[in-house]
């Protein structure tokens, strides 16, 4: 009795465990099944941020596509930010690449390093269609790596910074100018940090964290060489850098320590710093809910005037697509046409990447705030990270450990930047050794 | 063999074929592919490229590699032994018949029902240096609190007294088992003269050391694998003080993509668990108790 339930259970299971997999295997083995003869499917990968807004735009975007060129149809693989470049990988290493993949900027030179992304160079300079010099020149460094154009951009991002006027109306304060520089930023902030209660516990400050990279670059100073191959953050540009971030926060305490901002929500939004670095993703978000009337100015001029720290997003196509013609198509669409960058600009996520439509389309938005011509007028100057080189992430990680030890308040910022610039420096020549038994030369 | 044997053993292969399967394809194939990247080195997107022992070579003279498995055991020397004085105790207390014995039961199982990022974002409000509780209850006993999880030296301690919220799970256990000590025993004892202590010394301990043994076990295997906690509260800073051996081998493998390099510290950890695990079923042959023998 019981050994004939046993059975009937087992095969229940068995039963099921085909049922279950095996169509997954069949759409799986053969995707391109389902696909209606003569049209094409391609593949792109894209991340979602937290909202569902950006996906929807996404979407937006991909069905006009789609509309203007029915024999393709495009299927969209979202992938939480955070994971991204795993999943991304993973495709690349399971052999069922994307046709285009979105790309985090640090995963271009690794990508294209490894040869899994198509050089689109000479593509993109026969195409008659496509003029270069429409693109903000920041844009075409960020998708490019080795003086070789791997992808194109489909917008940009920089920093710009956000500040209250309700606040500083209120502490008599004239709003900053657009030509401010890091010694005005400080007097500022100064003037505005407050202790209302007088209990030694600020109740304001001036701003909110700060982009080390800004302060450095704007300085110039970096945290490698021009070939990425030599740490050089002990150079007197660098520490003067480091330095004033620290004393901004220790010495003049005009923004929060590393203890005053664990977990505790962003002070901006709660009128309780008065400046805050902030970036197009912010705007429309902000717009809608902040209580307080607000505008933006750019980052401060160092010495060596005011270089932006720039992101941006390129999109490449995969050296694995069977449909090159159909991916060039889309990739020309997303990044360049019209359409798909005043659909995006539109709908609120980014500066389009192309200069002539950025002032077109995204400067009159009703949602920027009154000096977003100031922001864009700088977009001409901007610059990328100088020099990532292959082994960012080792370098930033091994940086910031000093970076915790200064901002902790606990290390001389010199002595402490001489034994990082050591140690990175140990890293890359390690690392570099890694690369050349890689390429076994 | 008879047909009928041949038949029952056909039909078993076959129900545990699903099993077997995925056991083969998802747990054998990826623990056997990771030894032989962990002597390669693999960046992923490229072939594995064979290096012998180039990798365990390079780890042995990595000085991150070392600070994770000293923050690592740093945690564990404290975190496992600590919980488990905690959690019998606790389990004792509950034992003592008072009104609403079981509420209390309750109470201290709660906590460890709470999801790891839930906890974690609760704990680093009760950490913040500038406005969290337990600052703030210090400073009622006139105690200037650390900032916990910005502060180098405050970090780990930290971590390791949010350990403690999960204990929980084991006071259950020890409960169940001290439910089963004979009361024979205790009664025994008190005509003897025995006090408290002495009744917890040498009745009850002995009576749950195979519970006590096996939370150890698994609090080791346990503690040296803590990724959640600290991943979400600190990311490994400030200045790697809470680095710890798997943080570091997640990074390795899927931000650096060094795979052949974070397979082989997979492998290393692997070895320590055993190896701590054998001694401590080594040991536990002269100061466990089984009541059957």
């Amino acid at each position: 009795m019981f050994t004939k339930h046993l059975k009937t259970v087992g095969w229940c299971l068995v039963i099921l465990f085909i049922l279950l997999y095996g169509p997954l295997w069949l759409i799986y083995s053969n995707p391109d099944r389902t696909i209606p003869p003569g049209v094409t499917e391609l593949t792109i990968t894209t991340w979602a941020g937290s909202s569902a807004e950006g996906a929807n735009v996404e979407e937006e975007i991909f069905k006009a596509f789609m509309a203007e060129n029915p024999d393709i149809i495009i299927r969209n693989v979202y992938t939480p930010w955070i994971t991204y470049k795993s999943k991304l990988i993973t495709m690349f290493v399971g052999k069922t690449p994307p046709d285009l993949c979105w790309l985090q900027m640090e995963s271009l030179p690794f990508l294209a390093s490894r040869g899994v992304i198509h050089d689109l160079t000479d593509k993109v300079k026969n195409d008659p269609e496509l003029n270069l010099k429409n693109y903000y020149p920041v844009a075409l460094d960020i998708c490019s790596w080795q003086n070789r154009l791997y992808g194109l951009p489909r917008d940009l991002a920089g920093w710009f910074i956000a500040y209250n006027k309700d606040l500083f109306d209120k502490a008599g304060v004239a709003y900053p100018k657009p030509d401010w520089t890091w010694s005005d930023f400080t007097r500022i902030a100064k003037q505005l940090t407050k202790d209302y209660d007088k209990d030694g516990h600020t109740d304001q400050f001036g701003c909110w964290w700060i982009i080390r990279e800004d302060v450095m670059l704007s300085n110039g100073a970096w945290l490698l060489n021009a070939d990425a191959s030599q740490a050089t953050c002990d150079t007197p540009a660098f520490i003067e850098s480091v330095q004033w971030v620290r004393d901004l926060t220790w010495k003049h305490h005009a923004a929060p320590q590393p203890h005053e901002m664990h977990s505790i929500g962003n002070l901006f939004l709660n009128q309780k710093a008065a400046m805050h670095y902030g970036g197009p993703w912010n705007i429309a978000s902000w717009t809608k809910d902040l209580n307080f009337r607000w505008d933006i100015v750019n980052t401060p001029r160092g010495k060596k005037g005011n270089y932006k720290v720039t992101g941006g997003l390129p999109i490449a196509i995969s050296k694995g697509t069977k449909h090159f013609d159909a991916a060039y198509r889309l990739l020309k669409f997303l990044c360049y046409s019209e359409k798909a960058q005043r659909l995006q600009a539109e709908l609120g996520i980014a500066v389009p990447a192309r200069r002539d439509l950025a002032r077109k389309i995204y400067e009159p938005l009703p949602i920027n705030p009154p000096s977003i011509h100031l922001y864009l007028d700088s977009m001409d100057k901007w610059a990328t990270f100088p020099a990532h080189g292959l082994f960012w992430k080792e370098v930033d990680a091994e940086f910031r450990v000093g970076w915790d030890l200064i901002m902790l308040d606990k290390v001389d910022t010199t002595q402490e930047l001489r034994q990082r610039t050591q140690n990175i420096n140990n890293l890359l020549e390690k690392k570099a050794a890694l690369e050349r038994n890689r390429r076994g030369s | 063999m008879t047909l009928r044997q041949k038949r029952e053993l056909f039909y078993g292969l076959l129900f545990v074929s699903p099993w077997i399967m995925g056991m083969l394809m998802f747990v054998l194939y990826p623990v056997l592919a990771s030894l032989y990247y962990s002597f390669c080195y693999y960046s992923v997107l490229s072939e594995p490229k064979f290096i012998g022992l180039g990798n365990y070579f390079d780890l042995f003279t990595d000085s991150v590699f070392w600070g994770s498995v000293l923050n690592t055991f740093y945690y564990a020397v404290f975190a496992l032994p600590l919980g488990i004085a905690i959690s019998v105790t606790l389990a004792m207390l509950l034992t003592v018949k008072v009104r609403g014995v079981t509420i209390y039961r309750t109470i201290f199982f709660l906590p460890s029902l709470l999801p790891v990022v839930a906890l974690a974002i609760l704990w680093l409000w009760i950490f913040n240096g500038e406005y969290g509780v337990l600052n703030f209850a210090l400073s009622k006993l006139g105690i200037e609190g650390p900032n916990w999880l910005a502060e180098k030296n405050w970090a780990m301690p930290a971590l390791i007294i949010m350990s403690f919220w999960g204990v929980g799970h084991m006071v259950v256990i020890y409960l169940a088992s001290l439910q089963d000590v004979p009361q024979v025993l205790y009664e025994a004892a008190e005509l003897d003269g025995a006090s408290w202590w002495h009744k917890a010394r040498h009745i009850t301990l002995p009576m749950i050391s195979p519970v006590i043994y096996f939370n150890l076990i698994m609090g080791i295997i346990g503690t040296l694998q803590i990724f959640a906690q600290p991943y979400i509260m600190t990311g490994g800073g400030p200045a790697r003080a809470t680095l710890f051996y798997t943080m570091y081998l997640y990074d390795n493998g899927f931000r650096y993509l060094r795979m052949g390099y974070a397979s082989a510290m997979a492998w290393i950890l692997f070895i320590i668990i055993l190896l701590l695990t054998l001694v401590a079923t080594r040991i536990s042959r002269k100061y466990i108790y089984y009541e059957g023998g």
